[in-house]
């Protein structure tokens, strides 16, 4: 009866219409408590959007054009998944505190904390309902998508570090507060750089030449050897013998290399064990005058380490040339395109850096953390600039979505979720929390029960629905069985819920009993009946 | 087969979650919430198919002996005998593995009150052959899904669709036939019918001498009578591949539907005492039961024993082998015929590699003329798919035996490709007819009797 041809994930349409109806509903419910209204709804965009670029970074039919797409929204994830947490803590932290007494800061923190996961909630749910339309949550997109976002990550990390790098450079050696900084590194740069590129006049330097020497020599003649010079020439009988001519530059070009770095060493040891006077006697004087004059003159290096340059050039565009070409093109665009990606991110947070970084001054400066704002932000601002700091605001967000992917694949690797209904125990787990949590707040109790059981009803319908779309396929009319069971399990839930209504009657009745009694009670009433249900099975 | 599927085992996870998250936030009411996954536990846990369970299950097709092509109509019920009502019932027909459903589903979901019965309703395309329906697949699980049965239903009513060649009529019944298996030449021998008269040699026989006449001359005189040599009909049917096509996918193929025919015409000759000889041109060795013949024919001789045998061998072969090459390929016969179109193996699928039609240097013609007997009318059955066939009749012609084309219709669907295929299809006809062989184009829609009653009487005559 199983259809072992490929995964099935669709579901018919009843049950995806229970799945996305309830969920929806739900979470618009749930989020209607949350203070945090704008936050809460970019969470919730942000969980259409993930989903969306899981299926993008999948896409078999345009890969290309999929990677690209999914790289460049990773960065809108990303920014939602911030404001999700990070603005929901910054909006309502401005609410709540500061705190009028010692005893109303464990209330706060948990009022925070639940609503902060409440959006987190929703997100997921959010996430998952969407997913479970095309049953998108498998563990070769997750790790496609992964990889993806890595890649994506790593322009705007080079550039951030580089400009990080930068600022701090320029900071230590303007700041004459630290001399020992500047000056070792000063002095350790000269050190390095001054004996090849400025030479001391007036004496030989024959081993650094050689050298240098040796190193364009060899790079030059790897790059003549890379480029493809006697294809280019048509196979005629009057064409120039390009063969032949390019073959003896080579030679003579690998020889001079090789000759120099011999030289070098030995060279070395004569200029150090002689010194310049009885080197200066031994060879005749033109010779010698001629070897300071050649060694010494700082143009000659520049142009030996210009050559160095271009023969390295040349022989890695080529290398990568021939990897292009061979490959097509729909497969170099999806190996470049996080890297393109990653540039338009890049491009985009360095055009919004100054409002972006303004726009946060400005909401931290609201909450009680103003002071620190003052101490610590506006320094760095003024040393790194908005680009840097935007860069790195960046790199984090991005950071955060490379953990949630990986948690998921993880999740879905050791099948602690099951590929088939990922996407629908995401939605479930996610409404489930997100009720939980809103308890706490002042949540309708109906709503918090409605939650719970929607939930249930949510991962049942979906399940349900998947196997019966392996089973007996999408096309056949299944909506009497499915409306059926869900109705069974809508039923069983509005028992639970009385049953819980009944029972916090109950616990609110026993007001003789001291709450806390009455909690352990409960507590273990629970066990018990936790230990019965696993007797019966 | 019985199964439970712990599905709720979540809800114990679950528990546990809002009884941590009721002591971190010091919430009563998530406490007492944890009433609802542990009742779902309890739900599944408890749940159980009930014992009473039974179902009866009857199929009904439509048309027990279709011809080829024709989509069959197949009902399949199933009824709730149990004293249970079933809210999760799934059922698969078994669909023999050969035929394709061409409309509707054959699965099903329902659920079902004590007595109520549902109707399962779907179409299959019959193909030249047997095919029995296995047992329907039926799984019954409980209302939370956490218990399930599954069994293999056996089906009442029909069980087998045959399309097959039972003849219920005779379709020579009302034609007219000189001499059934012989032909009236212009020599003079033995025979029935007078020729003419000579002198009396020694050695004639004594039968044939004229009485009347000597008694009235006393000159003895024989007569010569028509000679009739007995005739041999042969029967070729073209199997190569690019006879192995199919306008839509399910549809029987070309080599197929002229077996089919064959197999008629050899029913019908056979009851009126007249053996054919069996040929198929385009097998392989693997597709006949003790291989072809060292030409590459398969071919059955009349005069040998269990001829009738061997010629249904012959005619099972085709079939196999059509069945051998759309296994290997399934896709390629819809492909190219995708657009329900040309017949012509061009293009991509060059699985193939006959000639674009059999020049006379084509090697199975030259084996079929070098296997025909002397004198023999030959019945060629062809969908006329490239132009072998016509070759072949028009280097008949040119030998000298009398010859007729039967050619099955492929040709179904609007498109510029299908009104192509069908042009050239009657240009081959057309061609063939002037060289001079007798062609029937068998439109599908209508029985092969009929086509081939009205050529039958020129079967047969001179």
């Amino acid at each position: 009866m199983d259809d072992h041809t490929t995964l099935s994930t669709r579901m018919p349409w009843t049950s995806l219409a229970t799945v996305v109806g309830v969920t929806a509903v739900l979470v618009a419910g749930l989020l209607g408590t949350v203070s945090a209204d704008r936050a809460a709804i970019v969470g919730a965009a942000t969980g259409v959007l993930l989903a969306l670029s899981l299926w993008l970074s999948g896409w078999d039919r345009w890969q290309a054009v999929g990677t690209v797409l999914a790289s460049v929204l990773a960065l809108p994830v990303a920014v939602g998944l911030s404001v999700a947490t990070g603005g929901s803590v910054v909006t309502l932290g401005a609410e709540l505190f500061p705190v009028s007494s010692q005893a109303g800061v464990r209330p706060a923190v948990v009022t925070l904390v639940s609503q902060v996961f409440v959006v987190l909630g929703c997100l997921t749910a959010v996430f998952g309902a969407t997913a479970a339309t095309r049953g998108v949550v498998d563990i070769e997109r997750v790790g496609t998508y992964g990889g993806v976002v890595v890649r994506t990550t790593v322009v705007p990390f080079v550039v951030a570090l580089a400009l990080f790098t930068r600022g701090a450079v320029d900071f230590l050696q303007s700041n004459a507060d630290t001399p020992g900084v500047q000056q070792l590194t000063g002095e350790v740069l000269t050190r390095v750089l001054g004996p090849v590129f400025d030479p001391v006049p007036g004496r030989t330097h024959i081993a650094i030449f050689s050298l240098l020497l040796a190193l364009a020599a060899a790079a030059l003649a790897r790059g003549l050897d890379a480029l493809p010079l006697s294809e280019l020439v048509p196979e005629t009988s009057d064409a120039p013998d390009i063969d032949g001519t390019v073959g003896a530059v080579e030679r003579t070009l690998r020889w001079t290399g090789r000759l120099a770095l011999l030289a070098a060493p030995v060279a070395g040891l004569f200029e150090l064990g002689l010194g310049q006077e009885s080197m200066a006697e031994l060879l005749p004087g033109g010779l010698y005058d001629l070897i300071v004059a050649v060694t010494a003159a700082p143009g000659l290096r520049g142009l030996l380490w210009w050559l160095f340059l271009t023969g390295t050039a040349v022989s890695v565009a080529v290398w990568f040339l021939r990897r292009a070409v061979q490959s097509s093109a729909d497969r170099v665009g999806s190996v470049l395109a996080p890297y393109v990606g990653g540039g338009v991110i890049t491009l985009a947070a360095v055009a919004v850096a100054g409002p972006a970084v303004g726009a946060i001054e400005m909401a931290l400066r609201a909450t009680p953390a103003a002071t620190a704002v003052d101490q610590l932000l506006a320094p760095i601002l003024d040393v790194y600039g908005p680009e840097t700091v935007t860069l790195a605001l960046t790199v984090v967000a991005l950071f955060s979505v490379i953990s949630a992917t990986g948690q998921l694949w993880v999740a879905l690797a050791t099948s602690y979720l099951r590929e088939r209904t990922a996407g629908v125990t995401l939605a479930a787990a996610g409404l489930f929390g997100a009720s939980a949590f809103a308890a706490t707040l002042s949540t309708p109790t109906w709503l918090v029960l409605a939650g719970l059981v929607g939930a249930v009803v949510v991962w049942d319908a979906g399940s349900f629905g998947t196997t019966l779309g392996r089973e007996v396929g999408t096309g056949a009319a299944t909506r009497r069985a499915e409306l059926v069971h869900t109705g069974g399990t809508v039923a069983v839930g509005g028992v639970g819920a009385a049953a819980t209504l009944g029972l916090s009657e109950v616990a609110q009745g026993a007001v003789a009993v001291a709450p806390s009694v009455a909690v352990a009670g409960l507590v273990v009433c629970l066990v018990a009946v936790l230990a019965l249900v696993a007797a019966i099975r | 087969m019985h199964r439970r599927v712990r599905r709720w085992s979540g809800g114990l996870a679950a528990a546990l979650f809002l009884v941590s998250v009721s002591l971190l936030t010091a919430e009563p009411l998530l406490l007492a919430a944890t009433a609802i996954p542990l009742i779902y536990v309890a739900y599944g846990a408890l749940s159980r198919v009930p014992p009473g369970t039974d179902l009866q299950a009857a199929r009904s097709v439509s048309d027990a002996q279709p011809t080829p092509g024709e989509p069959v109509e197949v009902e399949l019920t199933l009824t709730n005998t149990g004293s249970s009502s079933l809210t999760d019932v799934r059922v698969i027909d078994g669909v023999p593995e050969e035929l394709a459903v061409v409309e509707g589903s054959p699965r099903l979901c329902t659920s079902l009150r004590p007595n109520e019965s549902v109707t399962l309703s779907y179409a299959v395309m019959a193909k030249r052959g047997t095919y029995t329906f296995d047992a329907a697949a039926v799984r019954v699980r409980t209302l939370s899904a956490s218990d399930e049965v599954t069994v293999d239903l056996p089906v009442a009513g029909d069980g087998a669709l045959t399309c097959s060649n039972t003849v219920s009529e005779v379709p020579m019944a009302d034609a007219t036939l000189p001499r059934a298996g012989t032909l009236p030449t212009d020599t003079g021998g033995s025979g029935l019918e007078f020729h003419s008269t000579r002198s009396y040699q020694p050695g004639d026989p004594v039968n044939r001498i004229d009485w009347r006449r000597y008694a009235k001359t006393d000159e003895l005189t024989t007569i010569d009578y028509r000679e009739e040599q007995a005739v041999r009909t042969v029967l070729v049917v073209d199997a190569r591949p690019p006879a192995r096509v199919t306008p839509e996918p399910g549809f029987p193929t070309g080599a197929e539907l002229s077996a089919y025919a064959a197999e008629r015409l050899f029913d019908a000759l056979s009851r009126t005492s007249v053996v054919a000889s069996v040929c198929a041109v385009g097998l392989a060795a693997e597709d006949v039961p003790g291989g072809l013949g060292p030409d590459g024919l398969a071919w059955v001789d009349a005069s040998g024993g269990h001829a009738a045998a061997h010629a249904r061998q012959v005619f099972d072969s085709v079939g196999r082998a059509a069945a051998r090459q759309s296994a290997a390929t399934p896709a390629g016969d819809a492909d190219v015929s995708g657009d329900g179109s040309s017949p012509q193996p061009q293009g991509g699928d060059a699985r193939v590699t006959t000639a674009d039609g059999g020049t006379i240097e084509d090697p199975d013609l030259l084996a079929v003329l070098a296997r025909l007997p002397p004198t023999a009318q030959v019945v060629v059955f062809s969908p006329a798919a490239d132009d072998w066939p016509v070759s072949l009749v028009s280097s008949l012609a040119v030998r000298d035996y009398p010859t007729t084309l039967v050619s099955p219709s492929l040709t179904r669907g609007d498109s510029l490709g299908a009104a192509v295929a069908g042009t050239e299809r009657i240009a081959r006809l057309q061609r063939a007819e002037l060289s001079g062989a007798t062609v029937i184009d068998w439109d599908l829609d209508s029985p092969i009797d009929v086509a081939l009653r009205a050529s039958l009487a020129d079967l047969f005559s001179v």
